[in-house]
């Protein structure tokens, strides 16, 4: 699988005819569905915790990355290195076990650069980074907000980090 | 073969009782019944086709 | 179709039946009296006869009774036809040791005539030649009384079939049948049958084309209702506009604050733009973000990863000889050379890592660029609610001081917007075709248009599909009936000529006796005119109904079969066998008789004074140790003196 919702997340975003938020413009300033998708990844990743395959819908809403985020494919794939390596708890010096990581989740073949199982993994951090998201704010009704919400979810987890 | 005579008699017979139903049907109705006793058997086909055009009183519907 | 015998053959069979061949011409004579005593295989004869009449299987221990003697191990029955001029020959091989009975068929047209494996008489006779109707033209005198007999079908059941009622009967089952699988095909829709469930169909269907048109006339009276009152509050919009627009020095102000508005949505919309742009870059969304896409970056250049040295290097090591470091390679170092390369990032895994640092130092920021955007566009929603604090209060100013006038339009605008809010809500109610809408609205068929036209399509089609089933169904049984009302007058009427034509031959054959055909049902129900009902009979009388009534039936059959009776007249007194003698034959266009001697006074001897051209005469002797003698001609079978053989 490429790319997956968590469940609920249509709901959250208001997501309709493949649109969240209801949104109508066109052209790159539209909100799509994959912006909320990497919404939610971010946080996940942050938590350094994944979610479970059944929080995930059945199906791909996407292939693969669209043209506005194409060329952010090998940052997510270092955020993933990185988040697992902390789930996993490797210390930064034991370079096998860092080897070895990077092996398992990356494949330069691949559209997302990262491996199957890689792709997996991606998909269950953004349906702990939806816990999350869920858990902190209460559905937003248009587009403005969220990104308010947003923002504010960072840099309250920024003071947190910082006290 | 020819049907016997007495079987012809009894299609007459039956037939000039049915006043509701058409000529067309009566004449498929021998033609199946001929058919049916000579060959032996008939095809589904012409079965419906005689079916189609068997008048029956009207009943609710459409 | 004619049917005659005009031959047979036994070999190795018992009783006097070890070499006979005996030919009857091609056309046979119309009437063959074979005189033969009892124990040359009369019986044998008959029955074999059955046989290739019905092609049926015989039983072993049939067969191995067959047997001539030990001596022999198979043996043969052929019994020659001629079907409609043609010829044609059932022959039956037996073999005495495993008691099987094979049938092969010649027949002229095919394959040059040569024997090909099978009963493979033409199929309206194979239809046709059922044991019963086969025991009734080759007739065992003792059948004479099952004919009469109460419970036997025999009569009618012969009439069905001779007559070719039976395929009117297969017609009325193919009618049953093409309605039930109707039915099969059409039961994932609809099993409606009758015609209460029919009614219950159109009323569910009506339901659903009602409530359609009820829904289709609110969404048109909201939709006009909303159109008269959007033309309204323009109206009324431009009202309040031309007098306020005579508030001048406020005017201004309003013109300034919309002025201001709409550059503050210009800049809302940049900086919703700048966070989106922010928020497709990850390492601008946050700092923490930036920071752990760099410490990696810095962890990998610590832990010198990735190597330079990728797992393509060793692959290619390990098929080399020798090491870089000069010493030689074995099959062994190569083996965990292949099996350590694993560990190793291959080249891709490389890039990917290093593309990622490169995209990093391409793109510095402090990660902040998305928190930033987002303060700003806080900013400028904070300024907007302001502006339009302001431009509520200016109005409401202006308002107060616009007089009675303008207050009574605005009211009227905020009246009207409200009324459109409403309209609009339940304008989507009634329209929306989104599956998740109409989950989330609770919108059901009853309350939602595009729902409400795939409910009356659904029930309009379950109704055509039971309307039509039913009428299949009323047209099959009506069909049905037609069919069993035809065979019904048939039978009746062939019954009523095959009794008219007994009777007269009753009233000739027993002159005396008066003896009449009451009526035909399952069996034959007999009257006589002295004695009312009479139901048992001397085996004479018997027999002499028993001919009246085959010929009857047979003489008159679409299919003209041979008469063969064994012993036609042994228990008539003189003068019905006289009678019997003179009648019974001229209804036959073939008839074998097999006689013994003491037949032949009053019955043989009716034929002596017909043409010559048209009786054959074979008398049948025994010679001992099973064979026979088989002589022809009238005067050997008037001299013959028989002896049964012992």
């Amino acid at each position: 699988m490429t790319f997956r919702l968590p469940i609920g997340a249509r709901d959250f975003f208001r997501i309709r005819g493949g649109r969240p938020f209801g949104a109508t413009e066109t052209g790159s300033s539209r909100f799509l569905i994959f912006d909320a998708f990497s919404c939610c990844l971010l946080l996940g990743f942050d938590r350094r915790r994944h979610g479970e395959k059944d929080q995930l819908e059945g199906q791909d809403f996407l292939p693969g990355y669209p043209d506005t985020h194409r060329g952010q494919a090998v940052i997510y794939a270092g955020l993933l290195v990185d988040a697992e390596l902390a789930r996993k708890d490797i210390a930064p010096e034991d370079r096998g076990s860092v080897e070895r990581e990077m092996v398992n989740l990356l494949d330069l073949t691949s559209s997302t650069r990262l491996s199957e199982a890689g792709n997996d993994l991606l998909n269950l951090y953004a349906a702990s980074g939806f816990e999350r998201l869920r858990d902190a704010a209460t559905a937003p009704s248009n587009l403005e907000d969220f990104l308010i919400d947003y923002a504010q979810l960072w840099r309250v987890r920024d003071a947190d980090a910082s006290a | 073969m020819a049907l016997h005579p007495d079987l012809v008699t009894a299609l007459d017979h039956v037939l000039a009782r049915q006043q509701g139903q058409s000529e067309e049907f009566r004449k498929r109705f021998r033609r199946l019944v001929d058919n049916v006793v000579s060959v032996g058997r008939v095809k589904d086909a012409d079965v419906r086709e005689v079916l189609d055009l068997v008048v029956v009183p009207d009943e609710v519907g459409l | 179709m004619r049917v005659s015998i005009t031959g047979w053959k036994c070999r190795n069979l018992r009783g006097g039946l070890r070499e006979v061949d005996l030919d009857l011409g091609s056309p046979p004579r119309r009437w063959t009296l074979v005189q033969i005593p009892n124990g040359l295989g009369k019986t044998t004869t008959m029955e074999l006869f059955r046989y290739g009449f019905t092609g049926a299987a015989i039983p072993p221990e049939v067969v191995q009774n067959l047997r001539a003697d030990d001596t022999v191990e198979t043996g043969q029955f052929e019994l020659r036809l001629s079907l409609d001029d043609v010829p044609c020959r059932v022959v039956i091989a037996f073999d005495f040791r495993s008691g099987a009975a094979e049938y092969s068929t010649a027949r002229a047209a095919e394959r040059g005539g040569g024997l090909e494996p099978g009963w493979l008489l033409p199929e309206g006779l194979r239809d046709l030649l059922k044991r019963p109707l086969v025991e009734l033209f080759v007739f065992d005198g003792e059948l004479a009384t099952e004919i009469r007999a109460v419970g036997k079908d025999r009569a009618t059941t012969a009439i069905e079939a001779l007559y070719r009622l039976d395929p009117i009967g297969t017609l009325g089952k193919q009618v049953e049948r093409l309605v039930d699988e109707q039915f099969k095909k059409v039961s994932s829709i609809s099993t409606a049958r009758e015609e209460s469930a029919l009614r219950r169909l159109k009323t569910e269907f009506e339901a659903a084309r009602d409530a359609h048109t009820r829904l289709i006339g609110q969404q048109q009276q909201f939709s006009t209702r909303k159109a008269v009152l959007s033309s309204r509050l323009a109206e009324v919009a431009a009202d309040i506009e031309a007098i306020m627009a005579s508030d001048r020095g406020r005017q201004e102000q309003r013109g300034t604050l919309q002025g201001d508005l709409d550059a503050n949505l210009a800049k809302v919309n940049e900086a919703v733009a700048s966070a989106m742009a922010a928020l497709r870059s990850p390492a601008q969304v946050a700092p923490a973000v930036r920071e752990r896409l760099q410490r990696l970056g810095d962890q990998l250049y610590t832990l010198k990863l990735p190597e330079s040295i990728s797992r393509e290097f060793f692959t290619e090591l390990a098929g080399e000889d020798q090491c870089v470091c000069g010493r030689p390679i074995s099959d062994h170092e190569r083996g965990v050379i292949v099996s350590r390369s694993g560990r190793y990032l291959a080249e891709d895994q490389i890039s990917v890592i290093n593309q990622m640092k490169l995209a990093l130092r391409d793109n510095p920021s402090d990660g902040r660029a998305y928190v930033v955007a987002c303060e700003d566009l806080e900013a400028r929603q904070r300024e907007r609610q302001t502006l339009n604090h302001r431009k509520d209060r200016l109005e409401r100013e202006m308002l107060a001081d616009g007089g009675e006038r303008l207050t009574a339009l605005a009211e009227e605008r905020d009246r009207i917007n409200a009324e459109l809010r409403t309209l609009v809500e339940a304008l989507e109610r009634l329209t929306t075709k989104d599956p998740d809408r109409q989950k989330q609205l609770r919108l059901g068929w009853e309350t939602n248009i595009p729902l409400c036209q795939l409910t009356e399509a659904g029930r309009r089609h379950r109704l055509e599909t039971a309307t039509n089933m039913r009428l299949f169904a009323r047209r099959s049984e009506k069909l049905g009936s037609i069919i069993r009302a035809t065979r019904s007058k048939a039978l009746d009427l062939l019954r009523e000529r095959v009794r008219q034509a007994t009777n007269d031959k009753l009233a000739v054959i027993l002159r005396n006796e008066r003896l009449r055909v009451e009526r035909i049902t399952g069996r034959l129900e007999m009257a006589s005119d002295r004695v009312g009902s009479k139901e048992s009979l001397s085996e004479g009388q018997n027999l002499a109904v028993a001919y009246a009534f085959l010929t009857s039936l047979l003489q008159d059959a679409p299919y003209k079969l041979p008469f063969v009776v064994d012993s036609p007249a042994v228990s008539l007194d003189v003068q019905v066998r006289r009678e019997v003698g003179q009648l019974i034959p001229d209804f036959f266009d073939q008839m074998i008789m097999f006689v013994i001697s003491s037949e032949r006074q009053g019955f043989a001897d009716a034929f002596y004074s017909r043409d010559d051209d048209e009786v054959a005469y074979l008398t049948i002797a025994p010679l001992g140790g099973g064979a026979v003698d088989v002589q022809r001609g009238k005067s050997a079978f008037r001299d013959f003196h028989g002896r049964d053989a012992s």
